[in-house]
């Protein structure tokens, strides 16, 4: 019986397995590359980072008035609450900054530009830092004792200082900030991964919650990562991150092979990679009493995306509609996934308290708003490729919108009633009851240094 | 302390380590393969065998610069009257790989037929490169046609200067940014006209004298092409 079912896996892994090597082969310039040309250059791209930085703004001050309105909230709720603040303010800042370049305003100087391109570099490494932390918090705290979360805390932030202005002065190259940045990012990575696998088909429900959960934000926050470009995977050593690892390793092929900051930053992609195939796999075979359709069916969407982007990169040659592709799939995967499956973790597992009437009532609103903004996100990308005019795009949005209200309190209702079963362990040893405000604090200060650095070194001030 | 249920090693009753922590280790172990194989595949393949490969601009190495210069030219010549005007222009364009080293405007007249130097007849040059591709300033210039003088005006709009890359080697750079030095040079191309007017300039009463002058305008386009040899 048990010979069988391992059977049936196998056969099902060979034919994914073979299918994919199919459509890979019959996709020869799938293995193109996948970095865009000039972003700047695409109409829509400004509109999208304005809608996500809305998105975010609004995702973040719900989050924080979340944190101190609800004070009765387990502790650990709120610290997960304020980690996952802090990386959507710093994501809606870096969507503004790039916003306010893109746009111009009718002239910025030089100096202006560059110092917000450069903040916004910062901002993206520090809510690249935040990724570790947010594992150690959710599903459940990986520390038990208090001394333990601010000894790593503390690590972290101490190296995200070093490596910061270290390069910002030139006195860290960016080969040893490249490793270090990445081996800090893999060793975070490894604990969704970690409950992933302890967990996912174990037979205790309280057990397996942990494992979902740990799938959930572990897509939720990776999708970022590189997850997208999975089928890098099934090509020579993930030949397409050679060219599409940012704009630093993008120059750093030498004569013959690339340089070491490729090599390690690819491994930053494989972890990700790894884990979405498996959650792909683990789902699709998992006993239907076990299986979490949230987590299979967020899994498949982004292993369909990753796909629809080696076919696009693959067979569309316009290379202005290849660059405004990939730039929705890279900034849409942290703009408008992320979002999403975030807030549906936040209501899943109970993250906040949904049976009091007042956060009942702003969480309603500000799902409404959420859903507004993702539809004409959604549309806005649609509109990039397909001629659908202005008129229709705004009625088909209106239509949507329709249909959205009412239907959110039937899904919350349905949220909240699953979210019973969805317990996770709770510990409240390692915090105290000040230090969602501590954490909060410390986060903007570093934000504001972020600002202070990005104006001295990128300004020339 | 670990959380029990993250902690390593951590099994129900009985069960082994191996057992509930092999998918770990297996995972662990199929990343760092992986790693391995980039480090090693990666690190020594030859990124022109890479099928997406279209672009040798980032290909770093020690790189000299050996050039070759182009010259294009063209003239221009009308004898002219007072106030007569000579139209001249060149068209071009650059090849790919070519850069715009320098264009000049050459006017030349000779004043014969005049009793000396202060009577001179006098040429004005009024570019227009409005069809220039990139930015050429225009300009307009007077001189005077003196006798036995090869080059009464010369215009010259410099785009980039070869000569400094001359027996200079560029360590560890890309391809790209060897050229990028020469970025200048790769605007400039296009038509490239001016008016050439004479002002016959002639003493009282002997005015039959001066009867107009042979104007002419030469433009000289300089190009060039690099060659870069990887001397690491």
């Amino acid at each position: 019986m048990q010979g069988s079912r391992y059977l049936t896996r196998l056969r099902f892994f060979a034919v994914v397995v073979v299918g994919l090597a199919l459509l890979l082969a019959f996709t020869p310039n799938a293995l193109a590359e996948e970095s865009g040309s000039d972003i700047r250059d695409t109409a829509n791209s400004l509109d999208l980072n304005v809608l996500s930085m809305g998105l975010n703004i609004l995702i973040a001050g719900t989050f924080i008035w979340l944190i101190f309105r609800d004070k009765e909230n387990h502790i650990q709720n709120r610290m997960t609450l304020v980690a996952l603040g802090l990386l959507f303010l710093g994501n809606s800042f870096i969507f503004t900054f790039q916003s306010i370049v893109e746009s111009g305003f009718g002239g910025l100087s030089d100096d202006f530009s560059g110092a917000l391109s450069l903040t916004a570099s910062a901002l993206n490494i520090f809510t690249a830092f935040l990724f570790p932390i947010i594992f150690m918090l959710f599903p459940s705290p990986i520390f038990t004792q208090r001394k333990h979360f601010i000894g790593v805390v503390i690590f972290l932030i101490a190296t995200f200082f070093v490596l910061l202005i270290g390069f910002a002065f030139g006195i860290i190259s960016f080969l040893v900030l490249t490793i270090i940045f990445n081996i800090i990012g893999v060793v975070g990575f490894l604990i969704p991964v970690r409950w992933y696998l302890l967990y996912r088909d174990s037979d205790d429900a309280f057990e397996r919650n942990h494992a979902i959960g740990a799938g959930l934000i572990g897509t939720a926050i990776l999708v970022s990562q590189g997850m997208t470009s999975w089928t890098s995977l099934l090509v020579y050593g993930g030949e397409s991150h050679i060219y599409g690892f940012g704009s630093g390793a993008n120059t750093q092929i030498g004569e013959v092979g690339v340089a070491w900051e490729v090599v390690v930053g690819h491994l930053r992609s494989v972890v990700p990679i790894m884990l979405l195939l498996y959650i792909v796999y683990k789902e699709l075979v998992l006993p239907k009493e076990k299986r979490s359709v949230a987590l299979r069916s967020v899994a498949l969407i982004i292993l369909f995306i990753g796909l629809l982007n080696a076919l696009v990169v693959g067979f569309i040659n316009d290379e202005e509609i290849q660059s405004l592709w990939d730039f929705f799939v890279i900034q849409g995967s942290f703009g408008l996934v992320r979002p999403l499956i975030v807030v549906f973790i936040i209501l899943k597992f109970d993250l906040f308290d949904m049976r009091k009437d007042e956060l009942r009532r702003v969480a309603r609103l500000v799902a409404l708003l959420l859903v507004s903004v993702w539809v004409a996100m959604v549309f806005e990308i649609l509109q990039a490729f397909l001629p659908v005019p202005q008129l229709l795009s705004a009625a088909l949005i209106g239509v949507v919108l329709a249909f959205a209200v009412g239907w959110e309190d039937r899904f919350f209702e349905h949220i909240a009633a699953v979210s019973d079963d969805a317990q996770l362990m709770q510990i409240s040893a390692p915090f105290d009851e000040d230090d969602p405000a501590r954490f909060m604090s410390l986060g903007a200060l570093i934000m504001m240094f972020c600002l202070l650095l990005g104006f001295i070194v990128g300004g020339s001030v | 302390m670990i959380n029990n249920m993250f902690y390593f090693g951590r099994g129900e009753e009985g069960s082994s380590l191996w057992r509930t922590e092999r998918r770990s280790v297996v995972f662990i172990c199929i990343m760092l393969l992986i790693f391995a194989f980039d480090s090693v595949a990666l690190r020594t393949i030859d990124p022109s065998l890479l099928s997406s490969y279209n672009d040798d601009s980032e290909v770093y190495g020690d790189w000299a610069v050996t050039y070759t210069m182009i010259e294009i030219s063209q003239t221009d010549s009308k004898e002219l009257g007072q106030n007569g005007v000579l139209e001249t222009s060149v068209d071009w364009t650059l090849n790919d790989g070519e850069y715009l080293s320098s264009v000049t405007l050459i006017v030349m007249c000779s004043d014969e037929d005049e009793p000396g130097e202060g009577f001179s007849d006098e040429v004005t040059a009024d570019t227009e490169l409005a069809g220039v591709n990139g930015n050429a300033e225009e300009r307009e210039e007077t001189g005077a046609c003196l006798e036995n003088t090869e080059d009464d005006i010369v215009l010259t709009w410099t785009f980039a200067d070869v000569s400094l890359a001359d027996n200079q080697t560029y360590e560890s750079s890309s391809i790209s940014s060897v050229e990028d030095l020469f970025v200048n040079g790769t605007t400039g191309d296009g038509v490239w006209a001016a008016e050439l007017r004479l002002d016959v300039v002639t003493p009282g009463g002997i005015g039959a004298l001066d009867s107009g002058e042979q104007v002419t305008g030469t433009w000289i386009v300089q190009t060039f092409t690099i060659e870069l040899n990887d001397v690491s």
